[in-house]
Order: structure tokens, then C-alpha cells, then sequence
């Protein structure tokens, strides 16, 4: 666009992404009349009383943050893909990352008023704390964070929840609920007020108990992922029933199915228009190609869902289905001390078919492994089972979730962003995903699903 | 008598943050304060106290937030002043009636509809039909919603009627008046908009708004008229998510268009007017069934010949009205290409929309006409 000005949103001691051309205002916390010359030069501000281990690998939530950073998305000219442009600030403020092991924690850093904030609000708890650990942070959608916290009472969480109020409340029910059905989630610790968060500056906090050695069950064999099916299980079984506080919103995507799928279909259309728009570049011919394959994949799985189960199912109700995480994987599922899956980072809960949860889980992993492996996939589900049985007609369901061409729409989503990215690589990656389809279409049918002929 | 008008939980009045319902209420009750005591209940903004009198009309608000949550603030409210009110006019939100029927039994009640509320997944059909005969009359924003409701409850017919919304006339002026005249030229100056021809959108960057279906039309326009420029006015650049990827696609279509697309990033309310004096044509390109957009009306107002897409109330205020065309399939580009193309190739036509755009705006679309439908309503016992 021409003379329309760029807007980053950056967090403070970040470096900055110029555009070729466009002019840039930057918004940050401390430091926005900062010329830029010195905001990109500044000096890394020294992360706040780091300590030696810290249990939790925290680079895959940086990392992940990151990649969600509004500079990435918002940038009008950026010439570097999202994971570029994650790399090259992870480079630059944290090189620290790839010499030291992966439990260390890159340079995180919060503005310094949400610092404060967080300071104020642990005075609302009992307890004296002697150190601060910047843990994670979540840069988007106005600031969340977790510090670890030492404490005259053991280790804590202390957490900046970025969703607005009404939303927490939902999950920290939920988190109070699970810890009461002797779920292994962190318990939540209550304030001096006997309330389970409290608020300073407009902002919501949380206090949980840190659990101590969590690792990361292992990637390489079918026996980790199945270990990590087996946690979900029981934290999704543990979840039914919840009922969430007066003034909690009541966060359920049971009925949002075929929308997301609609809006699925939708985008596959936009890369057809992109690819048309920008000819010239190198992977467009493919994506034209390839599109109409994907864009029946994705009208079927519309089709397949409406004649699924999936309405009666869900017309069973919240309380019936209990808690998706949202967002459960190596990450957010870890092994604890007892060599068993704890489950943390609880923020997004909400009411769904929870399985969907199991389905992201399969097909993520496939889709990193480069490789549709039926061992694998029949592994997670039959430890997944074996703690919480799935139905045969949620099954069907489960993989018609997994039909839906996921893969191909993450692989192309970011062009939207950055239409240059229909380049050389995305020509290879285009190809390497046919071949691996097939191999998705064959353990689709191996393990049932049923399609109309 | 005395009145209280009920506002949504979303934006608060005066309309400091938008809202096209927040707009109309800021615009009618001064009006009806002229005769009557109007109180107007809504939700709090850092910008505006708990409670005040401004332009003769009592204000009080309330925290927002989820809609339950405002419900009971409202209620409580209600109870705790232990006002009483001749009338009721809700806006928009049929699951208030009942409660505030509840806390105010012997007060009349109104109630207007700017959006399809009585859809089984806003509100069960029990409540629905209760919330219906505990209304003395619908009032709504067009024709499309009232048939929409009465399809869904036969019992609605003969309840609901039309009151069309209205238009500053003084803010929105005629592209040919001289203080128009001189916002045009600095603003194509400002933006290298050079002689134009100037299309003009104005709303939401959303799918279901179709600027990128626009954006896309514009191949047959560029070999017309090279110089044309499409104006996409008033948009966020960055929200949630889903926008994002949507707002990403329409810029990424843009840098592609054969002629120049500016976007001019949010513009406050009351600045919007001012590109309105700048533009040649005006495009309304929602895909989704709109109850009416109000841009329609200061389209009228400013003068500008409309293109607007048969979806929702939209086309009734501009088939058969002389003052533009609608477009029969709009997720199409090339019905877009055409009517412009339509347009713009005919000055004489263009003229004639125009003025008959004005007229139409200041014989039936003004605040004034408004606010006497709303009090002739009232007044009926």
C-alpha cells in the first residue's frame, strides 16, 4: 500500500523489522519516543533474577510467542516469513538459545509496568517472595506472562491472564474443578481475600503451585506421544461435569464445528484468488494446481460432518462432553517427578467434543514427523481409549476432523501475509505434502473412517 | 411522559466509540426530550461520568461486559432507583424484556430491532413469544427484519413496522457545496487520489462485508479508467485473529489491483463524513443478509450515486429510488465491474442519482423524521 503508515506494536527491548518503504510509528511500552536508531541498538535489558535450571522449557513458549507477535503479522512489506522473522529475533536478543540447553530460559522480557503490576499483585497473596523468573510471555493481545516465583511457601506460578475477566473466570473454575477431581493440574493458590485471582491495574492474576521437575516426555517413539494421550485422557475424563461460577462466561465451541470448517473452505478460496493475483511467482502455478484437491477434501469433511453424528452428539451438552484444552501438546503436557502427564496452562478450556483435542494432537504429530505412520496413530489412540473410551460414532467424527485438509491450510496460511512466501520452497513443500497426503488418505482408511463412494 | 431508552451492552451513548445504534439513540432522544423525560440506560466508558444531563436528556450507565452481567446491572438498577416510567423502549436486545417488564410491570414497552434478535440461537422460542406479547410494537431498521421475525413468529405480524434510521444532514453535505468541495480537494491532495474517478467503501474489513470481492472487480474499471482509485475507508488495521487473516488477504489482493487501492486505517466518527465530500461513487459490497447498513443514508446525503448488493434491507432503500443500482449477485466481481462500469460511463445518470440521492436524503432520511416516527409511537396509547 502506498503512503499508508506501518503500526508495530513492540515489546520493549525487541529488536525491530523495517519495512522497505512505508513510513513506521512505533508503539511500545517504555521507551515509544525512542528514534528508532536507538530502539534497534538498544541494549538488552538483563533478564530479572534468572536462576540456574528452571524446570520448565520455557524456549518453546517463547519461541511460540513469539511467532504470534503482532510485528510479525502486522508488518505491511515484511519480506520474511513469520518463523524468519522468529528466528532472527530470537538470534538478536537471545543467541544465549542456542548454545545452552533447553531448559533455559531466553531473554524474555515485559514491559516494565506490567512488571510492576505483577510485583503488586503477589502482596495479595501470603507469602514473601525472594525471587522473580520470567517464565513465558505472551507479547499478543495485551500481555500475559507467568513468572516462577520463590517463596517463603516453595515455588509458585504467579500468572498475567491476557483474556478479558469474564473469560478467566471460566478457566480458573475449571482449574479449581480439575484440582478438586484430583486431576494433575497445578492447584491455584487462594489470596489473602480467599479469592483464586486478584486484579491490580485492570489486569488478572494467579497464583498455582509450581510443579517442580516437569520434563518433556519423549518425541522419538510411539511410547511418549502415547504417554501424552494418556494424560489428556484423564484430564479430559476428570473434566466432565464442570459447571462454571456465576459471571463466568461459558465458553463452549460444541456448536462452532461446521463454522470453522466453512472458514476452512473460505481461506482455501483466498489462496485461489492469491495465486491468481501473483502469477508470476514461482509457486503459484503449483497451488493452482494442487488447490482443487484440497478444496474437495474440505467441502467432503463439511458434507461428512452433517451426516455424522456430530448433532446428536453434541446435543448432549457441556457437561456431558467436559474440557477441550485447547492447546495440549509436548508443551503444555509434561512429565512430573511421579513420572506421570501433568497438564498445565489451562488459560483456554473450554467446553467442546474433547476429543478434538486428541485429534490435534495425532495429526500435529504426524504432520512434524513428515510421515502418516498407522503404529503411531493407533498407539496414541489406544492409550488415549484404554483411560477414556471413545464411541464409535465420536470416532467417526475424529476422523472426519482429520480429513479436514489442516495440513495444506497450515503449510499455505501465512501467503496471506506474505504472498512472496509462493516461492521456491513453498514449490518443495507443496510437493513433499501431496506425497504425504496419500499416506493421511491410506491411514484414514485403515483406521475407519468412512467416506460415501 | 417519562421515558427510559435501553441501549446494548456493547458501546456506550453518546456514540464516543461508533455504534450505529448508539448513533441513532444520541441523535433521537434530544429530539423526543423536547416533550418528553428521557432517560437513556447504557454502559460506562472512561470517557463519560455515571450519570448526567446533557442535550435535555437524562443519562445512566452501567459497567458492560458479557450480556448476562448487564442484564443484571440493569435490573438491579431499575429496582434500586425505584423510578417509574410511562415507557420502555428497548433497542435490540429481546431477552431484556421480560426482566425489565419484571422491575418496571407498569411501564409500556417498546422495542426495536436492528438486527435479527429472534433467531433460536439468540433466544428460545419460549421467551420469545413471551418477550413479543409483553411488547406493545417492534419498531425496526427495515423491512427485511420485520418479515424475518414474522416468518419466525406469525404472531409478530401486524406488531412490527418500519422505521427507517436517518443522517446528519449537516455533517453529511453535498459533494457540490463548497465546504465539500474544499474537504475533496485536500483530501485527494493529501492521498494522491489525483481526478479520480474515486470509488468509495466505507466499513468493517470483513468477509462478510466483501471488499475483497471489490478489490477483485476492479480489471475491467483499470481499463476504463486507469486513474480510479477505490477507497477503502475506516477499518482497524489489527484485531482479533480472524480479521487479521482477512485484512492480510484484502492488502495482499490490494498491492495487486490494477489501479491505486488506498486504505485509510480507522477513522473516528467524526471524521468519516469527510471522505464521503471525496468520493465519486459509493460501494456498499456486503455478501451477508444486512438489516440495512446506515452508510446507505450518508451516501444519500453526500450525494453520491450508490452501488449496494441484494442482501438483508440494503436494496430497499435503492431499487426503484433513482438514486443507484443494486447488484443481484454480488459474490461475483464482474456484477460489481458492471454496474460501476454502468455508472461511471453515464454522466447524465450519475447526475441524476445524485441529486435524487439528496433529495431523497432530506425528504425522508433526516433525524427529525426519525424521531417523529419514534414519538408518534410513543404518544399512540
Amino acid at each position: 500500500m502506498k503512503n499508508s503508515p506501518v503500526i508495530i506494536y513492540v515489546p520493549a527491548g525487541a529488536g525491530v523489522y523495517v519495512p522497505a518503504s512505508g513510513s513506521v510509528q512505533i508503539i511500545g511500552s517504555g521507551g515509544s519516543d525512542e528514534p528508532l536508531e536507538d530502539v534497534l541498538h538498544a541494549e538488552r535489558p538483563a533478564a530479572r533474577g534468572r536462576s540456574a535450571a528452571p524446570s520448565r522449557s520455557a524456549a518453546v513458549r517463547g519461541s511460540a510467542a513469539a511467532s504470534r507477535s503482532p510485528v510479525a503479522r502486522g508488518s505491511a512489506a515484511a519480506r520474511r516469513s513469520a518463523e524468519e522473522w522468529q528466528g532472527a529475533f530470537l538470534r538478536r536478543w537471545a543467541p544465549a538459545i542456542e548454545e545452552e540447553e533447553a531448559e533455559s530460559y531466553p531473554d524474555l522480557t515485559v514491559p516494565p509496568e506490567i512488571m510492576a503490576l505483577a510485583e503488586k499483585a503477589a502482596e495479595a497473596w501470603d507469602m514473601k517472595v525472594t525471587g522473580w523468573t520470567l517464565a513465558a510471555t505472551k507479547p499478543e493481545k495485551g500481555w500475559g506472562a507467568i513468572w516462577r516465583i520463590e517463596t517463603n511457601r516453595g515455588p509458585r506460578a504467579l500468572k498475567l491472564l491476557h483474556r478479558p475477566f469474564e473469560r478467566n473466570l471460566f478457566s480458573i473454575g475449571a482449574q479449581e474443578y480439575l484440582v478438586k477431581r484430583k486431576a494433575r493440574v497445578a492447584p491455584l493458590v487462594p489470596a489473602r481475600d480467599g479469592l483464586l485471582y486478584t486484579v491490580v491495574g485492570g489486569r488478572m492474576f494467579i497464583v498455582a503451585e509450581w510443579i517442580e521437575g516437569l520434563h518433556q516426555a519423549p518425541k522419538d517413539t510411539p511410547d511418549g506421544a502415547a504417554m501424552l494421550c494418556g494424560g489428556l485422557a484423564e484430564f479430559h475424563r476428570r473434566s466432565l461435569g464442570y459447571e462454571p461460577p456465576p459471571g463466568a462466561v461459558n465458553a463452549s465451541r460444541l456448536h462452532r464445528w461446521p463454522r470453522v470448517y466453512q472458514k476452512l473452505r473460505t481461506k482455501l478460496d483466498w489462496f485461489e484468488h492469491l495465486a491468481r493475483a501473483y502469477h508470476d511467482l514461482p509457486a503459484s502455478p503449483v497451488l493452482l494446481e494442487v488447490l482443487p484437491r484440497f478444496k474437495e477434501q474440505a467441502d467432503e469433511a463439511i458434507r461428512m460432518l452433517e451426516a455424522s453424528a456430530y448433532r446428536q452428539l453434541i446435543a448432549r451438552g457441556d457437561q456431558a462432553w467436559g474440557l477441550a484444552h485447547q492447546d495440549y501438546g509436548w508443551s503444555n503436557g509434561q512429565v512430573g517427578p511421579d513420572g506421570r502427564i501433568w497438564v498445565i496452562d489451562l488459560d483456554g478450556v473450554a467446553f467442546d467434543l474433547a476429543f478434538r483435542d486428541l485429534r490435534k494432537l495425532i495429526t500435529g504429530t504426524m504432520d512434524d514427523r513428515g510421515d502418516w505412520d498407522i503404529t503411531w496413530m493407533k498407539a496414541m489412540i489406544d492409550a488415549y481409549h484404554e483411560v477414556h473410551p471413545i464411541e464409535p460414532e465420536a470416532m467417526q467424527v475424529m476422523l472426519i476432523d482429520m480429513y479436514l485438509p489442516n495440513e495444506f491450510y497450515k503449510l499455505v496460511k501465512d501467503v496471506l501475509y506474505d504472498p512472496n512466501m509462493l516461492d521456491g520452497a513453498m514449490v518443495a513443500a507443496l510437493e513433499r505434502l501431496l506425497i504425504t497426503d496419500e499416506r493421511k488418505q491410506q491411514a484414514l482408511r485403515e483406521l475407519g473412517l468412512r467416506r460415501r463412494r | 411522559m417519562r421515558s427510559l431508552m435501553i441501549c446494548t451492552e456493547k458501546l456506550p451513548v453518546p456514540p464516543v466509540r461508533g455504534g450505529a445504534i448508539q448513533t441513532y439513540i444520541h441523535a433521537v432522544a434530544p429530539r423526543l426530550a423536547r416533550d418528553h423525560q428521557v432517560t437513556v440506560l447504557g454502559v460506562t466508558d472512561p470517557e463519560l461520568p455515571e450519570r448526567e444531563v446533557r442535550g435535555g436528556v437524562e443519562y445512566w450507565r452501567v459497567p458492560g461486559g458479557p450480556f448476562p452481567q448487564y442484564l443484571e446491572r440493569v435490573v438491579n438498577l431499575l429496582r434500586r432507583t425505584g423510578r417509574s416510567f410511562d415507557l420502555v423502549h428497548l433497542f435490540n436486545r429481546p431477552r431484556l424484556v421480560l426482566p425489565v417488564k419484571r422491575a418496571l410491570p407498569g411501564s409500556r414497552l417498546i422495542l426495536s430491532l436492528h438486527n435479527e434478535m429472534f433467531r433460536e440461537d439468540k433466544i428460545a422460542p419460549e421467551e420469545a413469544r413471551e418477550a413479543m406479547a409483553a411488547v406493545e410494537g417492534i419498531v425496526t431498521v427495515s423491512d427485511f427484519i420485520g418479515r424475518g421475525v414474522e416468518a419466525l413468529y406469525p404472531e409478530a405480524r401486524g406488531k412490527w413496522r418500519t422505521v427507517y434510521s436517518g443522517v446528519d444532514l449537516d455533517r453529511f453535505l453535498p459533494i457540490w457545496t463548497p465546504e465539500a468541495r474544499q474537504i475533496r480537494q485536500r483530501l485527494r491532495a493529501e492521498h494522491g487520489l489525483g481526478r479520480g474517478p474515486v470509488l468509495l467503501y466505507v466499513g468493517r474489513l470483513s468477509p462478510k462485508k466483501g471488499a475483497d470481492v471489490l478489490v477483485r472487480a476492479m480489471g475491467p474499471i483499470a481499463r476504463r479508467y486507469p486513474e480510479a482509485s477505490l477507497v477503502l475507508v475506516g477499518s482497524k488495521w489489527y484485531g482479533e485473529d480472524r480479521i487479521s487473516d482477512y485484512v492480510a488477504y484484502v492488502r495482499a489482493l490490494a498491492a495487486r489491483a490494477p489501479i491505486n487501492v488506498h486504505t485509510t486505517g480507522y477513522v473516528p466518527a467524526d471524521r468519516v463524513h469527510e471522505w464521503f465530500a471525496a468520493g465519486d461513487l459509493f460501494i456498499c459490497a456486503s455478501q451477508w443478509e444486512e438489516p440495512l447498513a446506515r452508510v446507505h443514508y450518508e451516501a444519500m446525503a453526500a450525494g453520491l450515486p450508490i452501488i449496494t448488493t441484494a442482501r438483508g434491507g440494503n436494496p430497499e432503500v435503492v431499487r426503484g429510488q433513482g438514486n443507484g443500482l443494486v447488484v443481484e449477485e454480488p459474490e461475483k466481481p464482474g456484477a460489481f465491474a458492471g454496474a460501476i462500469l454502468r455508472v461511471l460511463g453515464d454522466a447524465e445518470l450519475r447526475g441524476w442519482m445524485s441529486r435524487r440521492g439528496r433529495a431523497l436524503a432530506e425528504a425522508h432520511f433526516g433525524w427529525d423524521r426519525v424521531a417523529a416516527e419514534i414519538r408518534a409511537l410513543w404518544e399512540r396509547q
